[in-house]
C-alpha cells in the first residue's frame, strides 16, 4: 500500500511544472476574471493594467513614470500648437504596425480611434473629449485636432490611457463585438488567448516599432485571493504579483528571497466626504470636529509608512496643480469635543456611513471609526455589498462617504469630479461629489480654461484652500500601488509610477540570470 | 416506471419555471446596477442612464421577464453585460471543472465517510467511535477557506507536492489529477464529515431492527450480518442526505474555488452577482436549477437501485 | 422548549399545551437515556454563559483599537493575541459569542419551527398538497445555501436579524424533510389510527400525538444544524457579507483573520476553535439524543 502511494505521488511529481519555459512572464492579478478588453470601455484596474502592455497613444508618459511632466513621443513624433492653444497638429511615425495581419497604422486610424473614444456609444470616456471640436487627417501621417476651448492638458488625453489608447480601424470594424474580447493594438505585446477565470496570454509583437520584446509571452493570471496569490509567488508559480496594499504584505514579501518590491504612483487617495446637506453635518463646526478627531499620522502608521503618503489637500500630491498649502486641522480630541459642544452636541453625535464590505477599504473606515469614537462621534457603518454601495452613495443616501480613487494626475480631474457642484450626486450631471461642495466652483471652472500655467496653478490652489476651509472632505492618505516581482526579471526602466496601475512591461523587459 | 418518470419530469418542469421566475425578480430588485460595473465610477448620471437605456434595463420589468423567458426557450441566453462574452459559452467552459471537483469530492467523501460511519456505529461508544466522531467534528467546524489555506501551506509550500494554483485544465490525466488533488481533498473531507455522521446514525438504527436481532439469534457471524443485512438499509438515508447536502457542497465549492484559484460555476456566480451581470446570473440560475432538479430525480431513482422493493408509482 | 406551533388559535390552546408538555417529557427521557447529552448540554451552556458574562469577564474593550500593538502573538497580556487593529482577540471572541450564538439560535429556531411545521403539515395531509409543498422545498434547496444567503443579505442589507433570516431560509427545507418522513410513519401507527377512530380532530392528532413523537428527532437535527448555521455565518462573512463593523462575530473574525493568515494565523484559528467547542457540545448533545431516541420511531418511508 505504502509503495503504491509512493508510486502514485511520484507519478504526480514527474509531470513537472506547468508550461514554464523561461521566457514566459507570469503575472498574478487580484481579480477573478477578465472584464471588457476594449480599451475604450475598460475601467477596472485589472483590465486597464493588461491593456497597458498592448496599446500606444499619440504621446506617452515615459515608462516607469506617472507624471504628465514626462510626456514624450509615442505614435506621434512631434507636434505643434497654435498661439491660442486650440489647434494641434501631430506628425506620426510611418512604421507602426497593427497586431497580427492588420495593416500599417496611419492618420485615418488615429482619427477613427479618437472619434471612437469621443463617441458615447463606443466609449466610456466620451465625456473627457467634449472640448474637441474636430479631429481630421491632414496627411497620410498627420492629424489635426481642433479644440472648442482651452483645456488643462490635451496631451494628457492622448496618452495610452482610457480613450487615448489608439485602436486600429480595420480590426475594430472587422471584429465587431468580438473586439472587446480580442483587442488589437500596436504595442509590444498582442492578445493571444483567454481562458475564463484563469488567464490571458499575450505574445510578443515581433513587429513592434521600438523593436521586438525580449520576453516571449505574458501570462496574466487571475488570482483573487490575496493569500493564494502570495503563496503562488512564494512557490515560484508566478513571477510578478500585485500586492494587497498594506504594511504586513510589504514586510512579508520583502522577506522572501530574490524579491524586488515596487511602490508606484499614482496612489489611490482615501478621502472622507462629509455631506453638508445632512444634519448634523450641515454645521461646519461638526465637520471641523470630525477633521480634528481624525488622527492622520496614526492612520498612516496603521496602513503602513512604506505604502502610504499622508494627504492634507483634496488633490493628491504628485498631481499637476496640487498644493499642500491649505488650511489644516491638527489632531485634537479636546478641540473636536469643544466644537461639538459649540454646535450644540455636548454629548456627541451619531453619523451614518454607507460603506462597502470590500475589506481593504473597510479596514480604513474601521480605524477612523475608533478615532471618532474617542471624540464622542459615533460613526455607524452600514456595510453593504460593493455594488449596492456604489448605487446608494450615488443616490445621496450616505452622511459620510469614504471613497478610494486614483485619477488622471491633473488637479482638474479630482476637483471637478469630487468638488464641483455640477458633479453633485443624484443630479443628471452627477459624478462623485458626495459632499455637495460648491465653494470652489469658480476657481475650478476658471482654472480649466486658463492658458497661463502660473495663473492656473494659483486658481487650483485657491480651490483646494476653499474646499478645506469649508471642510467638504477630510483627505486621509494616498495608498501607493504595490507590486513585487522576482529579481531575475529586469524591467529595463525604474518603476516609479504607472498611469494604468500596472508595472511598465515593455520591449526592454527581460529575464537575467 | 415510465409514468413515474413522466410525472417526475412534469413536476421538475414546474419547479424549474417557478425558480426561474422567483430568481428573475429577486435579482432585479437587488440594489445596485450593472451600469457602474460597465462604465466605471467616473461616468456621470446621464451617461449611466444612456447605457441603461441601451441595455434595455429601463424597460418595464415584465417586458424584460418575457424577453428572458423567450431567450431561455430558444436557447439565446444573451451576452455578459460585463465582458460581452456569450453567457452560455462562459458557463460551459467552466462547468467541467466544477462537475469534476463536485463528483470527485463526493466520491472521496463517500469512500471515507461510509466505512468510518459504519465502523463507528458498530464500535459504538468505544474509542474508535469517539475518534471518528471527533474527527468528523473538526471537518464540520472549520470553514472551508481556512482548511484550504492550511492544505496549501503544508502540501504546496512546505512539501511542494502540488501546485498552489489549481488550473483545472491540465492536458494530461496526471496533470488534471495533480490540480484536482488539494481542492478535492478539502471538499471531500467536509463531505466525509457529513457522511460519517449520517452513516453512523443510519447504521445504529439498522442495528436495532428486529431482523438484525433475529439474525444474531440465528447465530450468523457479525461480519455477515453487517454485510448482508445492514449496509443496504443504511444506504437509503445516506443517499438522501448526500442529495440534501449537495447544495452545501456547491456552496462550499465557491470558497474552495476561490482559495485554490480553480475555475468554476461558484466563482462565476459570485462575480456576476457582485457586478449585477443580469444575463450571466440568470443563465447560472437556469443551470443550477437544472442540476438540482436532475440530482433530485437521480436520488429518487437510486432508491430503487439500492432497494428493489421500492416501487415507483 | 423551542418546539413551537406556527400560530396560536383560540380553542387549540389545550392541545397545544399538552403537546408541549408531552414533547418536553419525551426530550428529557431521551436526555437521561444517554449521559453524553448532558455533557454536550453543559459544554454548550458554558459557552452561552461566557457569552452572557462577556461584559464582566472580557479583559479589554472589544472595540478599543491600539494600532501600535496590532497583530501581536498570544502573550501574558493578550492571551489570544491582538488583531489587525490591535484589538484583544480574547475579548472579541467573548463578545462575538453573543452575536454568533444569537444568529445561530435565532436562525435555527426559525428554521426548526417553520420547517417542522411545514413538514408536519405536508406529511400529515399528504396527496397533491404534499407534492406541491415538497416541490417548493426543492425549489429552496435548489440554491446553494451560501448563494441564497448572499442574495438575501444583499437584498435586505446585512444586519443581525437579516443574517438570521437568510440562514434560516437555507435551513428550512431540511427540517421540513426531516419532520415529514416520521410524520408519515407515525400517521399510520396504531395509536394515531386509534385516535382517529375515537374521533379526535386532525389538529389534536398532529400536535397532541405526532409532534411529541418526532420532537426529539427534530431537536437532534436542530443541534446539528446550529453548528452549520454558525459556520455559514463565517462563510458569508468571507464573501463579504456580515454584521457591520466594529461589532465582533466569530465569522467576521475568521474572515478578518484570513486576510492576515500568512502573517498571523492565530487570528483565524482561535475563533475557529470557539466554533469547534460549540459544535462539539451541540453534537454530543445531538448524538446523545439521537442514540436515545427509539429508532423504531422512524419506520420505512
Amino acid at each position: 500500500m505504502k509503495k503504491a502511494l509512493g508510486f502514485f505521488l511520484g507519478g504526480l511529481l514527474a509531470t513537472g511544472s506547468i508550461g514554464a519555459y523561461a521566457q514566459t512572464l507570469t503575472v498574478g492579478m487580484n481579480t477573478g476574471d477578465a472584464g471588457i478588453l476594449d480599451p475604450h470601455f475598460a475601467t477596472s484596474t485589472s483590465d486597464k493594467g493588461l491593456l497597458h502592455w498592448m496599446f500606444n497613444g499619440l504621446v506617452r508618459i515615459a515608462p516607469g513614470e506617472a507624471n504628465p511632466a514626462f510626456i514624450e513621443p509615442d505614435i506621434a513624433t512631434d507636434w505643434t500648437t497654435s498661439d491660442d492653444g486650440l489647434t494641434w497638429v501631430f506628425s506620426l511615425r510611418d512604421d507602426v504596425q497593427c497586431h497580427g495581419d492588420y495593416s500599417n497604422l496611419d492618420a485615418e486610424d488615429v482619427v477613427f480611434s479618437l472619434r471612437r473614444a469621443a463617441n458615447p456609444d463606443t466609449s466610456a470616456f466620451a465625456g473627457d473629449y467634449s472640448a474637441i471640436d474636430s479631429i481630421e487627417a491632414t496627411g497620410d501621417y498627420e492629424v489635426t485636432i481642433q479644440l472648442s476651448h482651452s483645456i488643462p492638458s490635451l496631451l494628457g488625453l492622448l496618452v495610452p490611457y482610457h480613450g487615448g489608447n489608439i485602436v486600429c480601424q480595420d480590426a475594430v470594424e472587422d471584429l465587431g463585438d468580438a473586439f472587446a474580447q480580442q483587442p488589437v493594438g500596436t504595442g509590444p505585446f498582442m492578445f493571444a488567448e483567454y481562458t475564463p477565470q484563469q488567464f490571458i496570454r499575450l505574445e510578443a509583437n515581433p513587429d513592434y516599432f521600438r523593436g521586438a520584446p525580449q520576453i516571449d509571452e505574458i501570462l496574466y493570471r487571475f488570482i483573487p485571493s490575496n493569500s493564494t496569490r502570495d503563496l503562488a509567488f512564494q512557490s515560484g508559480e508566478i513571477d510578478m504579483l500585485i500586492g494587497s496594499g498594506d504594511q504586513t504584505w510589504v514586510e512579508r514579501i520583502s522577506g522572501l528571497p530574490n524579491t524586488q518590491l515596487a511602490v508606484m504612483r499614482p496612489g489611490e487617495m482615501s478621502v472622507i466626504h462629509l455631506n453638508q446637506t445632512m444634519p448634523p453635518l450641515d454645521d461646519i463646526r461638526v465637520r471641523q470636529a470630525i477633521a480634528h478627531a481624525i488622527d492622520r499620522d496614526e492612520l498612516v502608521q496603521f496602513r503602513g509608512v512604506d505604502v502610504t503618503l499622508p494627504a492634507v489637500s483634496p488633490v493628491p500630491e504628485g498631481h499637476l496643480g496640487h498644493t499642500a498649502n491649505v488650511p489644516t486641522y491638527e489632531h485634537s480630541v479636546e478641540r473636536a469635543r469643544e466644537l461639538l459642544a459649540e454646535a450644540g452636541y455636548p454629548d456627541g453625535v451619531e453619523i451614518g456611513s454607507i460603506h462597502t464590505t470590500s475589506s481593504g477599504m473597510l479596514a480604513i473606515l474601521e480605524a477612523v471609526q475608533a478615532q471618532l469614537r474617542e471624540a464622542g462621534i459615533d460613526l455607524v457603518i452600514d456595510a453593504v455589498e460593493h455594488s449596492t454601495f456604489h448605487e446608494q452613495i450615488r443616490q445621496d443616501l450616505s452622511q459620510l462617504t469614504h471613497y478610494l480613487a486614483a485619477r488622471f494626475p491633473v488637479a482638474d480631474v479630482y476637483l471637478t469630479q469630487f468638488f464641483h457642484s455640477d458633479s453633485i450626486v443624484a443630479t443628471p450631471t452627477g459624478v462623485t461629489n458626495f459632499s455637495h461642495c460648491d465653494v470652489a466652483d469658480d476657481a475650478i471652472t476658471q482654472a480649466r480654461s486658463e492658458t497661463d500655467p502660473e495663473r492656473q496653478q494659483e486658481l487650483w490652489a485657491t480651490a483646494q484652500s476653499q474646499i478645506m476651509e469649508e471642510v467638504c472632505a477630510v483627505p486621509l492618505f494616498q495608498i501607493m500601488q504595490l507590486w513585487a516581482w522576482n529579481d531575475s526579471l529586469d524591467l529595463g526602466v525604474e518603476a516609479r509610477g504607472s498611469l494604468n496601475l500596472s508595472p511598465p512591461i515593455t520591449e526592454l523587459t527581460r529575464f537575467v540570470d | 416506471m415510465t409514468a413515474f418518470l413522466l410525472k417526475r419530469l412534469g413536476f421538475a418542469f414546474i419547479t424549474f419555471l417557478a425558480v426561474l421566475t422567483i430568481v428573475f425578480f429577486i435579482i432585479r430588485i437587488l440594489p445596485g446596477d450593472p451600469a457602474y460595473a460597465i462604465l466605471g465610477d467616473q461616468a456621470n448620471e446621464q451617461a449611466l442612464q444612456a447605457l441603461r437605456a441601451r441595455l434595455g434595463l429601463d424597460q418595464p420589468l415584465f417586458v424584460q421577464y418575457l424577453e428572458f423567458l423567450r431567450g431561455v426557450a430558444v436557447g439565446d441566453w444573451g451576452v455578459s453585460l460585463v465582458s460581452g462574452r456569450p453567457v452560455l459559452q462562459d458557463i460551459l467552459e467552466v462547468m467541467p471543472a466544477t462537475l469534476e471537483l463536485t463528483f470527485v469530492s463526493l466520491f472521496l467523501g463517500a469512500v471515507i465517510g461510509i466505512p468510518v460511519g459504519v465502523w463507528s456505529a458498530v464500535r459504538r461508544n468505544k474509542l474508535t467511535d469517539y475518534i471518528a466522531r471527533s474527527a468528523s467534528l473538526l471537518g464540520l467546524s472549520l470553514p472551508a477557506f481556512v482548511t484550504a489555506v492550511l492544505l496549501l501551506l503544508v502540501f504546496s509550500i512546505q512539501l511542494r507536492w502540488f501546485p498552489v494554483i489549481s488550473s483545472g485544465q491540465g492536458a494530461t490525466f496526471g496533470e488534471r489529477l495533480r490540480d484536482l488533488a488539494l481542492p478535492a481533498i478539502n471538499l471531500g473531507l467536509i463531505m466525509a464529515a457529513y457522511i460519517t455522521r449520517v452513516s453512523r446514525s443510519a447504521m445504529l438504527e439498522v442495528l436495532n431492527q428486529d431482523y438484525v436481532r433475529t439474525a444474531k439469534a440465528k447465530g450468523l457471524s457479525f461480519a455477515i450480518i453487517i454485510r448482508r443485512h445492514c449496509l443496504r438499509n443504511t444506504m437509503i438515508p445516506v443517499v438522501t442526505v448526500v442529495g440534501l447536502y449537495l447544495g452545501i457542497l456547491i456552496g462550499n465549492s465557491v470558497l474552495t474555488e476561490i482559495v485554490f484559484n480553480r475555475p468554476g460555476l461558484g466563482k462565476l456566480i459570485i462575480g456576476s452577482l457582485y457586478q449585477r451581470d443580469y444575463p450571466m446570473l440568470q443563465g447560472m440560475m437556469v443551470i443550477y436549477t437544472m442540476i438540482v432538479v436532475l440530482v433530485n430525480l437521480i436520488t429518487d431513482l437510486t432508491y430503487g437501485f439500492i432497494d428493489p422493493r421500492i416501487k415507483y408509482s | 422548549m423551542s418546539v413551537d406551533a406556527p400560530a396560536r388559535k383560540p380553542g387549540y390552546g389545550a392541545y397545544f399545551r399538552a403537546s408541549i408538555a408531552a414533547s418536553l417529557i419525551a426530550v428529557i427521557k431521551a436526555f437521561n437515556a444517554n449521559k453524553t447529552s448532558w455533557v454536550g448540554l453543559g459544554l454548550f451552556l458554558a459557552m452561552v454563559l461566557l457569552a452572557v458574562l462577556a461584559p464582566v469577564i472580557a479583559p479589554y474593550d472589544p472595540l478599543e483599537q491600539n494600532i501600535l500593538d496590532r497583530l501581536q502573538p498570544p502573550s501574558a497580556e493578550h492571551w489570544l493575541g491582538t488583531d489587525f487593529f490591535g484589538r484583544d482577540t480574547l475579548s472579541r471572541i467573548l463578545w462575538g459569542a453573543r452575536i454568533s450564538l444569537t444568529i445561530g439560535l435565532a436562525s435555527i429556531g426559525i428554521a426548526m419551527v417553520v420547517g417542522s411545521a411545514i413538514g408536519l403539515f405536508s406529511g400529515y395531509v399528504g396527496g397533491r398538497v404534499d407534492i406541491v409543498i415538497m416541490q417548493t422545498m426543492d425549489v429552496l434547496l435548489a440554491f446553494p445555501a451560501l448563494i441564497l444567503g448572499l442574495i438575501i443579505v444583499a437584498m435586505l442589507g446585512p444586519s443581525i436579524a437579516n443574517l438570521a433570516i437568510a440562514i434560516a431560509l437555507t435551513a428550512i427545507p431540511p427540517f421540513a424533510r426531516i419532520a415529514r418522513a416520521p410524520t408519515i410513519a407515525v400517521k399510520n401507527r396504531e395509536f394515531v389510527e386509534a385516535g382517529r377512530a375515537l374521533g379526535y380532530s386532525d389538529k389534536r392528532l398532529m400536535f397532541g400525538h405526532i409532534l411529541p413523537n418526532i420532537a426529539p428527532e427534530i431537536l437532534v437535527m436542530g443541534s446539528l444544524w446550529l453548528a452549520t448555521a454558525i459556520r455559514v455565518e463565517a462563510s458569508l462573512a468571507f464573501i463579504g457579507l456580515g454584521v457591520s463593523p466594529p461589532t465582533p462575530t466569530w465569522g467576521g473574525m475568521i474572515r478578518e483573520g484570513f486576510e492576515n493568515i500568512l502573517d498571523s494565523f492565530w487570528l483565524a484559528l482561535f475563533p475557529s476553535i470557539a466554533i469547534l467547542i460549540v459544535v462539539l457540545g451541540l453534537n454530543l448533545l445531538g448524538d446523545g439524543l439521537r442514540d436515545a431516541v427509539d429508532p423504531r420511531l422512524k419506520g420505512e418511508e
